[in-house]
C-alpha cells in the first residue's frame, strides 16, 4: 500500500494507517534530523515532533502524492524552530557508543570516529548548504524534490550542492580525511 | 574552473540527473579534454563518497499514535436529543405564564370583576329598575309619610342592586373556576403525554449508547492486543493541548 492510500485510510478514520506511515518513515526522518541537529537526544525529540505535526496537519496536505516533500518540510521546520530556541548545536553526543555485539570493538570505535568527524564537518557548513547535502547524499531525494521541499529554484539547489561539496572538500583536506581512511575493511 | 561549463552542469553530470543525453555526451567529451573540470569533478565525487561512509542508524523509537477517547461517563449523557427536556420545560413554563396572563381584573357596571381563561360570555344580569310609575314628579308637593315611603323604596332598590351584583359576581367566579379546572386537567394530560414520550426517547438513546460503548470497548481491546510490542504510546488530543507519552515498560527488541 503506497503513501497516498495510507493517507486516504487515515483521513477516513483509521489511525492504524497513520501508524503504518510512521513505521515506514521513522528511519529516514530520524536520520535526517540526526544529521541536521548533530545529536541523538535532539533527533529523537525532533522526530517525534515531526510526526505529531504530521498527524495534526494531515488534512492540510492537498496532494497525497507529494507526501515526501511535505514530511521533509515539516521535519526541516521542526529543526529550524529548535535551532532558533537553541543557538548552539552540540557536537559531542555522537560519541555515545551504540550497542552492537556483532562488530569488533575497534570497528565500532572507528565507525563512531568517522561518524563524529563527518558530523562535525557538516555542522561547519552554512545551514542552507547542509540541508541540500543531507537531502541528496543521505535521503536520496532528487534535485527537483529538494527544490520543491525548500521552495527554491532547481539551479539554486544545484549551486548550493556544488558550494557545499567544495567546502567539505577543504575541511576534509584540513583534517586529513580521505576515502582510504573512512573505508574500513573487516 | 575557467571554461564555460557551469557549476550546475557539473553537478547534474556528477549525479546524472536532470540532464539531456546530448548534453551529457557534450560534457563528457569536454571533461575528458579539460583538466580543470576533470579535477573538480573528481574532487566532488570523492567528497560524495566520503560522506556516504556515514551509515544510517536505527531509531528504535517505536512511536504509536492513539486517538484520545471521551471518558465513559460522558457517553451516558444524551447527546442527540438534548432539546427534549428544554422544550418540555419551556412548554410548561409558557403554559403557566399564559395561564397567569389570562387573569383579567376589570371594573364594569360599578362592580369589580375578575376572570381567568376565556372571557365570560354571559351577559350581566339586568337589574330591574323600579317602576317609573312609582317615581313621583318632583314638582308636586309630598307629605311626610310619602317621603318616608319613597326613602324606603330607595333603600330597597339599593339593596336589590347590591344583591344582584353579588349574585352576578358569584356566578362569574364559579364559571371561571370550572373552566380553569377543565383547562388545567387538559394541560396536565398533555404534559404527561410529553413526559412519557421524552422518557421513551431517553430510554432508546441509552440503549443505543450502551451498545456503542460495548463496541468501543471491544475495539480498544483489539488495539491493545495489536500494539502489544510498543515501547511507548503517544496520546494526541484533537485540540491544541500538549500531547503526552506513556512508556509501556516493554523492552524494545
Amino acid at each position: 500500500m503506497n503513501d497516498a492510500e495510507l493517507i486516504a485510510q487515515f483521513r477516513a478514520g483509521q489511525i492504524a494507517a497513520f501508524n503504518t506511515l510512521v513505521k515506514r518513515w521513522e528511519c529516514p526522518i530520524y536520520n535526517f534530523v540526526l544529521r541536521y541537529a548533530g545529536n541523538r537526544d535532539d533527533a529523537r525529540d525532533l522526530c517525534q515532533q515531526t510526526f505529531i505535526r504530521a498527524y495534526k496537519n494531515m488534512r492540510r496536505l492537498r496532494d497525497p502524492d507529494k507526501f515526501t516533500s511535505w514530511i521533509y518540510q515539516i521535519a526541516l521546520n521542526a529543526c529550524r524552530d529548535a535551532g532558533r530556541r537553541r543557538s548552539l548545536v552540540s557536537l559531542d553526543t555522537l560519541d555515545t557508543p551504540i550497542a552492537d555485539t556483532t562488530t569488533p570493538p575497534d570497528a565500532i570505535v572507528h565507525e563512531q570516529s568517522v561518524r563524529d568527524l563527518l558530523n562535525r564537518a557538516l555542522q561547519n557548513l552554512p545551514e542552507e548548504q547542509r540541508v541540500v547535502i543531507i537531502m541528496k547524499e543521505y535521503q536520496g531525494l532528487k534535485f527537483t524534490e529538494i527544490a520543491e521541499t525548500l521552495k527554491v529554484p532547481l539551479n539554486t539547489v544545484k549551486s548550493r550542492m556544488y558550494y557545499g561539496l567544495s567546502a567539505l572538500k577543504k575541511i576534509f583536506d584540513r583534517w586529513h580525511i580521505s576515502e582510504d581512511m573512512v573505508r574500513y575493511e573487516l | 574552473m575557467n571554461c564555460d561549463i557551469t557549476r550546475e552542469q557539473l553537478i547534474a553530470y556528477l549525479y546524472d540527473e536532470d540532464i539531456h543525453p546530448n548534453e551529457r555526451e557534450r560534457l563528457k567529451v569536454h571533461i575528458e579534454t579539460c583538466s580543470s573540470c576533470s579535477q573538480t569533478l573528481e574532487e566532488l565525487g570523492s567528497t560524495s563518497r566520503i560522506l556516504n561512509a556515514w551509515n544510517d542508524e536505527q531509531p528504535n523509537l517505536d512511536l504509536v499514535f492513539v486517538q484520545e477517547r471521551q471518558p465513559l461517563w460522558q457517553n451516558l449523557l444524551p447527546t442527540r436529543y438534548p432539546k427534549t427536556w428544554a422544550t418540555a420545560s419551556v412548554a410548561i413554563a409558557a403554559i403557566l405564564i399564559l395561564t397567569f396572563l389570562n387573569i383579567e381584573f376589570a371594573i364594569r357596571d360599578d362592580a369589580f370583576h375578575t376572570s381567568i381563561g376565556l372571557r365570560s360570555s354571559d351577559p350581566p344580569e339586568q337589574i330591574a329598575i323600579a317602576d317609573t310609575s312609582e317615581v313621583i314628579s318632583l314638582d308636586a308637593p309630598i307629605t311626610r309619610g310619602e317621603f318616608i315611603i319613597h326613602q324606603q323604596n330607595l333603600i330597597n332598590y339599593t339593596h336589590r342592586l347590591v344583591h344582584a351584583s353579588q349574585n352576578q359576581q358569584r356566578a362569574e367566579v364559579n364559571n371561571t373556576f370550572i373552566r380553569l379546572v377543565g383547562e388545567l386537567e387538559t394541560q396536565r394530560q398533555q404534559d404527561l403525554l410529553r413526559i412519557d414520550r421524552g422518557l421513551q426517547i431517553l430510554y432508546n438513546t441509552h440503549a443505543t449508547r450502551y451498545d456503542q460503548i460495548l463496541t468501543q470497548m471491544d475495539s480498544v481491546k483489539k488495539e491493545l492486543f495489536f500494539y502489544d510490542n510498543a515501547a511507548e504510546v503517544l496520546i494526541v488530543p484533537e485540540d491544541n493541548r500538549p500531547y503526552r507519552t506513556i512508556p509501556t515498560g516493554r523492552k524494545t527488541p
